[in-house]
């Protein structure tokens, strides 16, 4: 028999071990022991043995995981869940995370626990996601540098590493929250299916990894999922709708539903089971009591409790970038304005400090990005990207503010200047259209269109007004300071009313989980709670910038107001730009976006 | 992989980061393999966490471990894990690591120290504290994580060495219980069972169980049963156990052993007894038939909450299995009647005649990774080998097989956790030695432990993790090698033996256990005695020896090389004389085909006691009972080792969630997510509220992971096994003022 160390004789007592005449001079006992220890005696040994081991076939283990034939035409593949097998070990998950090499922490498949009660008695249920390799992904339509490719064969939806420019859009517009932002990496990684192992006839990471077989790899048919992809329909209870993106995992559970398979979306690859859905119609009420719900309900009621509870990514760039781009076409807004009015002449200070603020925000905009040298690929998605339209948009709208500048400042072909102003000014203000329709395309309810437009006009205007006024009170040129502090006090008014009250009208207390009431009492629940600091430090700089320039009004009204009159005013912008910058870190934290259930943050 | 972010990557040019996805065929029979961890070398070992005792092939570049996968040829597991298993590896990178000996200094400090002045410390105060207090006053407090070479030498050089008279293990709170009920039953502390037989029953009883999470690799095996079997689960709180079974019992907590003594009248009086078997291999049952009398229908009812329709299915399903198996884990074991519920278990067992044949016993699934080893080779409650401190003619055979002076052989067991805890308090105790295990976040009201902790003169911590709870506190500290950085045997619930092997170098000056305790032998001064014990293997020859002639005899083990692959169960007698079934291929084995049992008369007993009322019950102001255990399959023995892995990490919430009725919540004002206060006699904590009907009304859930839990349990015993019973708490929950935070009462 082999012995795994050398023969030393570990405990004799040192004196007699270094009388031995073979031992290493001056090697004491824990000098010893510590060998013993780097020694891997094992791998030498054992190694060696299992390199002449039989081969382990483990193909066939997982060949009934797999469809027998790679996809036709009008199918495709898509992961098949067995939730009534799966028990929630989350083996899958550590599968995916080792098989794949990831970074630590990093695993494209996630787990939700759901609670709930159905006529058989209390549930908790698991639900493993990973991507859904959606029909029509929202990350390849959101993704402005064309880093995403829906194989024609496979359906696979697969990220292209090296196309990412780091942007994280996909990490908004996805539904699922499936796409994940690797800071180290500079880029957004995901699930592919493990494709390279389906091509060879190998099971993916996770179906590997199930102890139960409760993931398989199905052929899904296009036309039926599309079919099913309804407004009502959802994966699993309390996951968006189908209908956004048209997924195609399948879940299957006779235990939830009585003995009717699958959710609605689809079953066993065809048909759709509309008498198994939990739909679930915006504004219904999700109380969490769950005393007696009906089977209908059984999984809605109650979901993991974490869920909805934190606060979203700040994004702070994102966060800059959006309310000084606002500012700024704000601010060259109002002076066209005031100009066009008369109330104020003509100077380039307000087009420099314009055009300042907008490169500023575009810079900022820049730190967003994981690969910010790549940015020019952030052009390459304009046919289908808003990020791409906004980035081109915004871009022209900083040409064009550059030659205004130029030209004011100059005074040269002043005839053309209303041409460049008029670009300025077009150029922003379908700018910051761009940036509502980015947003209002995730579908999340706390970005929908007319809040989102409420807010980054009210932006624009608060900004713009108190920028451009506080500009035009400093000027030597005899700007009509009396009128000008009469019209600024109700623009403010009503523009920081527009912008604190739109987001936040019809916020619901309650609403079903997975639907647009639900997200939007979670979002109330957010700023009620976690992010109540905010809000009161929101509503006290919109108080102190208006009480700053009323109080400036009403103090001059009935002097002529000189030149001092801009510092309060300039300090009441100030003011009213940070409380900007807290309202977008609202905007982003308290969005309380659609994804799988039960998932923890 | 890198964490950090490399300045190339904000390049045009680079073009490399879908190469760090590659995959490739990773040979050795593996399936495809991230490329930049393609393995030179694959080495199997057995898992280190749980008792389930997975097979895992460790992937090797230039002799490190860089990945693993579960091994596809082992026959318990069959190629998948469990999220543990998966991130085996992670903990030993882990932040947090002992990497070379500290001791507390006179400013209060943990400061390093070389290992020379370390075991100088160690010893030189451990001798003065037996020289002030006799030699009785060290204990230990040992584990079922290392392998059984090391407890042996641990057990050996403390008792046979040092002279120490106490000590134990953390395996009192997960399987004493089981041990003291299989040793009055069968005459052996035997576990009958192999896992096959999750797979041959027909009828699947688990008991007190959330197998699914708990021992999701067993559970597996109970999902690949291909007789479409009846899945009973008795636990009062709706688990994923309870949702993949057929029926779902839910007695009311602690009500278990009365259900069981009522199972028993129902199935004499279905008939269900086979009495042939009953006639000819057990003792006791007219006395067992005459104690169920009394718990009618009506009673159980009674007693347990449980429709009386509901028992009679149970019976009926009982009574009609072809092949019935009995299976429970802490449930029954955590409760202040563990052994006499495992034994109501055992009865119901034997007076149906299952056991001994395929898909059939009353099993008990232990927790730890060597807990059975444990049990066997730890030198605490039993003298090395299963055998019995109190038993001369055992004394002497281990003297001789040692080659030791009879006369160091103390002639009594140690004492029980709880005794060496009221030891400390008492002041019998004054110097505690711990080995990997973190009591000052596991023990039963928790609170006063910590207090009793201050009390030693000293307190030394041997770990992996130099931050644990108990570590922080310690005089001491000596760095460990952790599972992966060292070789030896590992025990599981089937009783396979299975080799642990070091795939990886231990940080810094971290010794595997067994290296530490031989410098301490020869730094104590007693390294002669040791003088066969050179290394893990030999002590495996010298377990072997010892084991000769017992029930659990390995004689025939050929050896590392044997277990390495697959491993053996006991017992393996050198000669082959097992009289116990072997399947064809000899890789599952079960006790008792014969009807034999380990008794002095070959008959298994019966054992009946009166149901007692728990340590703990609940009154106007405490009550709801608290139930505890786990929560998730990504959690370990007070996280120290997976909360290391962001990956398993990431599967669990750092928040204290505490499950509770929707009634019970309502009633009390509390919304879902709600931060609450959980209040018992000893402490209140701090927790938000979870609002799921899977939790009956008037009980409460706490996942046993979280540090703050045990502040709340009830300090009760088994009064046999001296198993803590954390099952069983009165405490009321409100909603929390915003001042009110997690603290201990009085």
């Amino acid at each position: 028999m082999t012995t795994l160390a050398p023969a030393v004789p570990g405990l004799v007592p040192t004196t007699v071990r270094r009388a031995a005449p073979d031992a290493p001079a001056g090697l004491t006992p824990i000098d010893e022991f510590l060998g013993r220890q780097a020694e891997l005696t094992a791998v030498e040994r054992f190694a060696a043995a299992h390199d002449a081991g039989a081969a382990r076939t483990g193909d066939s283990f997982w060949r009934d995981r797999l469809p027998a034939t790679p996809p036709g035409p009008g199918q495709q593949y898509g992961f098949e869940v067995d939730l009534d097998a799966c028990t929630g070990c989350k083996a899958c998950v550590t599968a995916c995370h080792n098989l794949n090499g990831l970074e630590e922490g990093e695993a494209w498949r996630r787990t939700g626990t759901l609670h709930g009660l159905t006529d058989a008695g209390p549930v908790v249920q698991t639900v493993t996601a990973a991507c859904h390799h959606c029909l029509d992904p929202a990350c390849l339509n959101g993704c402005p540098a064309d880093a995403y490719e829906k194989d024609p064969v496979t359906g696979i939806v697969r990220h292209l590493d090296d196309n990412c420019i780091g942007c994280q859009y996909c990490t908004l517009t996805c539904p699922y929250d499936v796409p994940e932002m690797r800071p180290s990496l500079g880029i957004v990684r995901k699930c592919d299916m493990c494709s390279d192992r389906l091509a060879e006839g190998e099971a993916p990471a996770c179906v590997q990894g199930c102890p139960t077989g409760a993931i398989t790899i199905g052929l899904v048919d296009v036309a039926a999922v599309r079919a099913a992809s309804v407004a009502e329909a959802r994966v699993v209870p309390g996951a968006p709708s189908s209908s956004f993106t048209a997924p195609t995992t399948v879940y299957r559970s006779e235990r939830l539903t009585g003995g009717v398979s699958g959710f609605g979306s689809i079953s066993n690859g065809t048909d759709v089971s509309k008498s198994s859905r939990r739909d679930a119609a915006p504004g219904e009420d999700c109380s969490p009591d769950v005393a007696q719900p009906s089977i209908g309900e059984a999984l809605d009621g109650v979901d993991d409790a974490a869920q909805s509870t934190r606060p979203a990514h700040a994004h702070p760039p994102l966060t800059a970038m959006l309310v000084l781009t606002q500012v700024a076409v704000g601010t060259l807004a109002a002076d066209a304005a005031l100009t066009w009015l008369g109330i104020v002449p003509d100077t380039s200070a307000v087009a420099l400090l314009g055009l300042l603020v907008g490169l500023v925000a575009l810079g900022a905009s820049l730190l967003h990005l994981g690969r910010p040298l790549l940015a020019w690929r952030a052009v390459l998605g304009l046919r289908h990207s808003w990020l791409s339209r906004e980035i081109v948009v915004f871009s022209a709208f900083a040409g064009a503010a550059v030659a205004d500048a130029v030209l004011v400042t100059s005074g040269w072909f002043e005839d053309i200047r209303p041409v460049t102003r008029g670009g300025v000014l077009v150029c922003g203000l379908a700018g910051i259209a761009c940036s509502v329709e980015l947003y209002v395309v995730t579908r999340r309810t706390w970005w929908s269109r007319w809040r989102t437009a409420g807010r980054f006009l009210a932006t624009a205007m608060t900004g713009g007004v108190l920028v451009a006024g506080a500009v035009h009170l400093t000027g030597g040129a005899s700007p009509d300071r009396s009128r000008l502090l009469t019209i600024l006090l109700p623009v403010l008014a009503a523009s920081l009313a527009v912008g604190i009250l739109v987001p936040i009208i019809g916020l619901p207390r309650r609403g079903r989980i997975g639907t647009g009431a639900g997200d939007l009492a979670a979002t109330r629940a957010l700023l009620r709670h976690q992010l109540t600091g905010w809000v009161t430090a929101r509503a006290m700089a919109a108080g102190a910038a208006l009480l700053l320039v009323a109080i400036t009004s009403v103090t001059t009204i009935s002097d002529s107001p000189g030149p001092l009159t801009a510092i309060p005013v300039a300090l009441a912008a100030l003011i009213a730009i940070v409380g900007e910058f807290f309202e977008r870190h609202m905007f982003f934290t308290a969005s309380a976006p659609p994804r799988m259930p039960g998932e923890p943050s | 992989m890198t964490g950090r972010l490399d300045p190339r990557r904000l390049l045009p040019g680079s073009s490399d980061l879908e190469s760090l996805l590659d995959r490739v065929p990773g040979g050795f029979g593996l399936p495809q393999v991230p490329a930049d961890r393609a393995p030179e070398s694959v080495v199997r070992t057995v898992c280190g966490f749980c008792s389930t005792g997975c097979g895992l092939e460790v992937h090797l570049r230039d002799g490190r471990a860089v990945n693993l996968t579960p091994d596809p040829a082992h026959p318990v597991n069959r190629g998948v894990a469990c999220p543990k298993g998966w991130e085996a590896l992670s903990p030993l990178a882990g932040p947090g690591r002992a990497t070379r000996p500290l001791i507390r200094n006179g400013s209060g400090d943990l400061a390093p120290a070389t290992w020379d002045e370390a075991l100088d410390e160690f010893c030189s105060r451990v001798a003065a504290v037996q020289a002030e207090h006799g030699p009785e006053s060290v204990a230990f407090l040992s584990t079922g994580q290392i392998p059984v070479e090391e407890m042996a030498l641990l057990g050996a050089l403390t008792k046979f060495g040092m002279g120490i008279r106490h000590g134990d293990g953390n395996t009192r709170q997960c399987m004493a219980t089981a041990v003291v009920a299989y040793k009055q039953a069968f005459g052996f502390d035997a576990p009958p069972y192999t896992y096959a037989d999750f797979e041959e029953s027909d009828v699947i009883v688990l008991v007190g169980s959330n197998l699914a999470i708990a021992h999701p690799i067993m559970w597996a095996r109970v999902a690949a049963n291909p007789n479409d079997p009846d899945i009973i689960v008795i636990d009062p709180r709706a688990t994923e156990t309870a949702m993949a079974a057929t029926q779902h019992v839910a007695p009311r907590p602690a009500s278990d052993l009365s259900l069981f003594y009522g199972l028993g009248r129902m199935l004499i009086e279905r008939g269900a007894v086979d009495t042939d078997f009953v006639e000819a291999h057990t003792e006791g049952f007219e006395a067992y038939a005459r104690h169920v009398e009394s718990f009618t229908v009506d009673r159980v009812v009674a007693d347990t909450g449980l429709p009386a329709e509901e028992l009679e299915r149970l019976a009926d399903t009982i009574a009609g299995g072809r092949a019935v198996s009995f299976w429970w884990t802490m449930g029954v074991n955590q409760s202040h009647q563990g052994v006499r519920t495992a034994q109501a278990i055992i009865d119901l067992a034997l007076l149906t005649g299952n056991i001994g044949r395929p898909g059939t016993g009353a099993n008990s699934i232990t927790g730890q990774c060597n807990a059975m080893g444990s049990r066997l080779f730890s030198n605490t409650t039993n003298l090395m080998g299963g055998h019995d401190f109190a038993d001369e003619s055992h004394r002497r055979k281990v003297a001789g097989v040692l080659d030791i002076d009879e006369s160091v052989i103390p002639t009594e067991a140690s004492w029980s956790y709880d005794r060496i805890i009221e030891g400390i308090v008492r002041g019998e105790i004054r110097a505690l030695w711990v080995i990997a295990t973190n009591g000052a976040h596991s023990w039963i009201n928790q609170s006063h432990l910590s207090d009793v902790l201050d009390r030693l003169d000293l307190l030394v911590v041997q770990d992996m993790y130099a931050d644990t709870e108990t570590a922080r506190r310690a005089d001491i500290v000596l760095p460990a090698a952790a599972w992966g950085e060292k070789t030896g045997t590992f025990i599981n619930s089937e009783r396979r033996l299975g080799l642990t092997t070091a795939v990886s170098p231990a940080p810094g000056e971290a010794l595997a256990d067994f290296w530490i305790f031989a410098a301490i032998a020869q730094r104590w001064g007693c390294g002669d005695m040791f003088r066969r014990w050179s290394h893990p293997e030999a002590v495996f020859e010298i377990l072997q020896e010892l084991s000769a002639g017992q029930p659990c005899d390995i004689t025939g083990v050929a050896g590392y090389d044997e277990i390495y692959s697959g491993g053996v169960q006991w017992p393996r007698p050198a000669a082959g004389t097992t009289t116990e079934t072997v399947d064809d291929e000899g890789i599952e084995r079960r006790l008792f085909t014969d009807g034999r049992f380990f008794t002095p008369s070959g008959r298994a007993r019966f054992i009946v006691d009166e149901p007692r009322r728990p340590h703990e019950v609940t009154s106007d102001r405490y009550p709801l009972v608290l139930l505890t255990g786990r929560s998730s399959a990504a959690e370990w023995h007070t996280r120290t080792r997976t909360s290391r892995s962001s990956t398993l990490s990431a599967m669990t919430s750092d928040d204290l969630w505490i499950d509770i009725h929707p009634d019970d919540a309502s009633a009390r004002g509390i919304e879902r997510g709600a931060d609450v206060m959980v209040v018992a006699k000893r402490a209140r904590v701090r927790a938000r509220a979870r609002l799921v009907p899977t939790v009956a009304a008037g009980q409460v859930f706490l996942p046993m992971h979280h540090p703050d839990t045990n502040m709340l349990t009830a300090p009760g015993f088994d009064p046999h096994s001296r198993q803590p019973a954390y099952k069983h708490s009165a405490v009321q929950v409100h909603l929390a003022k915003s001042w009110e935070q997690t603290s201990p009462i009085g």
